[in-house]
């Protein structure tokens, strides 16, 4: 044991005078030495009369920019931490679009990165599905539209209106042609943003049915008697050559080309609060119309998928396919010039509820797990600017997907306007439930049994709508 | 009592210490999971993971859907039809190849052709050669004369579908069967048929009293290998057909997968998990006593 070291009185006063002086010269240094908290933050003003938003990022933005010009509204945004995000995108959608978009992203945000990766589409529900469980949904993913309140239901998704307030994401949703909002809502809440869109109508060989002497009608003027008898003038088996496209094969593509003739007629699949409804005449109607057609299209629907039907359509096998859109013609376009002066489009036919289109929308969302949310929503916010949807759209091939867009010389077009114009008229979207996945393909089921012949249409649509209503049940229990 | 205390005085921790890491995980990967599939198929099960426990309820409702049903008379139709191919026609290019003759190894190397390559890429191709319109054996009975325009869709008929996709799965599966038969043929002794054949057997009698009594071992063994891998005929059905037309190549393998990944019904996937996995637990159970009394 040492002896005690005594401390004087007078050391106390030295040290503690010592410590106090440490403290207030160290705060002192510190308060000067602080960045001025303006300085990183980002201010986005709307100019009246200028219908542009102005999105400045400077020292000092606040002071200086007001005193200048009067503002209606000014928001800050968080301050963004540089980072990487990942971004699923699907069937390898627009890639060198996606690089540009990823290299200005880089260059808006230093030291930041989007880990890209892609999954087929028939495998998207799937993957992200097993991610999400898995615990490493990508931060970012393309979506489509039916799958948004199935996974908000899982908790899977971030509400987007945290990003966009209600007076913005009103801004937002007047400028998407076709209500294309939505299919982004999900209980009151905004869980994405539309990414493309499109609408589905009619496309016909037209030279065929010259051949035959079928006088065309004008593109709004279809029936579903003319639809019928100018199948059947152009179906030649014996040559290889269908009438009419059916996909039976994958219940989402089933149930395009029976709403595209269903809607018209007065179908309506859910109601308003997600209840089957289809157990009606119009719907047994439609599904009897649809049969009737079976003789006329190509053998073996039931092994057909979307894809399949273009691929007859594209080598020149087939007369009428009711779920193409706009895509489909410049695609043939681009790849089948020699095809392309043979092939027409129109609305499909109208029926008692006037004429309905398809509308499909694929969607931009953010999963929960995102480490940074700030950072991931500055990556979607391309798609909702009109400079790059342009580029987007016009790579793909896609519709305009806002007004802002579609008023852009390239849209200009009698071509364009046509499908702009349907689907802001006409368009409607699938329902959008968490059970809808289900529901189409026992919908698509019974479809399947009465154009196979198993079902009366009657019976079958009775079948489809009794077993819907347990699983309509089950999910609201 | 002697014995015992022997027994317990020898008895050493050791080698069930080095067994730990194993054991450890054979229960995190495969004794955990199988207990939680059967588990959780006795709730219902929101899309949140919320749990309510509803008994037997999910079993009840799973034997009232039609497509179950129909899905599980499928899948013993095909399971019976596919380990009798295999067996069959297994053996006889086994004994094809067994024979000793010039190029016989050629047709063993073209045999493991349809093993080697990817399952997926053998599906896709038989699925298009198969297709109507576009497909290689549509053109090749044409040429032949022996149909015309239009083409029939093999696989949009219930009857065509269910056979075609057989004949795929077959297809790729005989490989493994005949090198397994090919196996046992190389391993019964010679003496036996020469022996045979002094005392003036025919082929038949050969084939009949020394080949098939010799193979008994190895049928039982294809039987209840091919039963458990039939059972889990995915892939093929998957990739050609989806489980169509109107669910007549529904396996409860592809039913399970929809109910899960489409419909995102968990409660129900997780019930006829469970219902799939007491079958195929019972073959496998047959087929692992067997082979431990052997």
């Amino acid at each position: 044991m040492g002896e005690e070291k005594k401390v004087s009185r007078r050391d106390y006063l030295k040290y503690t005078g010592a410590a106090i002086g440490g403290l207030v010269v160290g705060g002192a240094l510190g308060y000067l030495l602080k960045p001025a908290e303006v300085i990183e933050k980002t201010a986005t003003v709307t100019i009246p009369g200028v219908e542009k938003t102005v999105t400045v990022t400077a020292p000092g933005v606040e002071k200086t920019v007001t005193k200048t010009i009067s503002f209606t509204e000014i928001t800050t945004t968080p301050i963004i931490k540089p980072g990487k995000i990942s971004f699923m995108n699907m069937g390898g959608i627009a890639t060198d679009i996606l690089n540009e978009i990823v290299a200005d992203f880089k260059k808006k945000f230093p030291g930041s990165d989007v880990l890209l990766d892609n999954v087929p589409h028939a495998q998207g529900h799937e993957k992200y599905l097993t991610l999400f469980k898995g615990g490493t949904p990508p931060d970012v993913g393309y979506f489509l539209d039916i799958w948004v309140p199935e996974f908000a239901e899982m908790d899977a998704l971030v509400a987007l209106d945290e990003f966009l307030g209600p007076t913005e994401w009103k801004k937002v949703a007047d400028e998407f042609i076709g209500n294309s909002e939505d299919v982004c809502l999900w209980k009151g809440k905004h869980y994405a943003i539309p990414m493309y869109y499109s609408t589905r109508a009619m496309l016909y060989r037209k030279d065929k049915l010259e051949e035959v002497g079928f006088k065309i009608p004008n593109k709004d003027e279809w029936s579903y008697e003319m639809l019928y008898e100018a199948v059947k003038a152009i179906h030649k088996p014996e040559v290889g050559f269908y009438g009419f496209g059916m996909p039976l094969k994958d219940p989402k593509h089933t149930l395009r080309v029976f709403c595209q003739l269903g809607w018209p007629k007065g179908v309506e699949l859910l109601d308003e609060k997600g209840k089957p409804v289809f157990n009606t005449q119009e719907a047994i109607d439609t599904l009897e119309y649809l049969v009737s057609l079976k003789p006329y299209s190509q053998p073996g629907a039931e092994t057909y998928n979307e894809g399949d039907v273009y691929t007859l359509l594209y080598g020149g096998k087939l007369g009428f396919f009711v779920a193409g859109g706009a895509y489909t013609v410049l695609y043939i376009e681009k790849n089948y010039p020699e095809l392309r002066p043979k092939i027409d489009y129109a609305l499909p036919p109208k029926g008692k509820a006037g004429h309905k289109i398809l509308q499909i929308a694929d969607v931009l969302v953010m999963f929960n797990a995102c480490k940074n949310k700030e950072l991931a929503w500055e990556f979607m916010k391309y798609w909702i600017d009109p400079d790059w949807r342009l580029k987007l759209d016009q790579f793909i091939g896609f519709m305009p997907l806002t007004y802002g867009e579609a008023s852009k010389p390239f849209f200009q077009t009698d071509f364009w306007k046509f499908w702009v114009e349907i689907g802001d008229k006409y368009g409607k979207f699938f329902p959008i439930w968490p059970w809808w996945p289900e529901i189409q393909s026992i919908i698509a089921s019974g479809i399947a049994s009465a154009w196979m012949g198993e079902k009366k249409p009657e019976d079958a649509i009775k079948y489809a709508y009794d077993e819907s209503i347990k699983v309509y049940e089950k999910w609201i229990k | 009592m002697d014995k015992v205390k022997r027994s317990l005085k020898t008895f050493s921790l050791r080698p069930y210490f080095f067994l730990l890491p194993s054991i450890f995980f054979l229960f995190l990967f495969i004794i955990y999971p199988i207990f939680e599939i059967i588990y959780s198929s006795f709730f219902y099960i929101t899309p949140k993971g919320e749990e309510r426990f509803v008994g037997l309820q999910n079993y009840l409702d799973l034997f009232s859907d039609s497509v179950f049903v129909w899905s599980l008379k499928n899948t013993i139709l095909w399971v019976i039809l596919r380990v009798t191919l295999m067996l069959i026609l297994g053996l006889g290019i086994a004994l094809l190849i067994n024979y000793p003759f010039r190029g016989n190894s050629i047709i063993e190397t073209i045999l493991i052709i349809p093993w080697a390559m990817p399952l997926a890429i053998v599906c896709y191709g038989w699925k298009w050669m198969l297709n109507g319109p576009y497909g290689h054996f549509n053109s090749l009975l044409n040429i032949l004369g022996l149909i015309s325009q239009p083409f029939p869709e093999w696989l949009g008929s219930p009857l065509g579908a269910f056979l075609g996709v057989l004949g795929v799965s077959v297809y790729t599966g005989l490989p493994f069967t005949t090198l397994i038969y090919l196996s046992g043929l190389k391993s019964i002794p010679e003496s036996l048929y020469e022996a045979a054949l002094i005392d003036g057997a025919s082929i038949w009698q050969r084939f009949r009293y020394i080949t098939l009594p010799q193979l008994r071992a190895v049928v039982i063994t294809i039987i209840l290998l091919e039963t458990i891998i039939s059972f889990g005929s995915f892939t093929t059905v998957w990739i050609v057909t989806l489980g169509g037309p109107l669910h007549y190549t529904e396996l409860i393998v592809t039913y399970l997968y929809k109910v899960a990944f489409e419909f995102f019904n968990w409660a129900k996937a997780f019930t006829i998990a469970t219902i799939g996995f007491i079958i195929l637990f019972i073959f496998s159970f047959i087929y692992i006593s067997k082979t431990w009394r052997e």
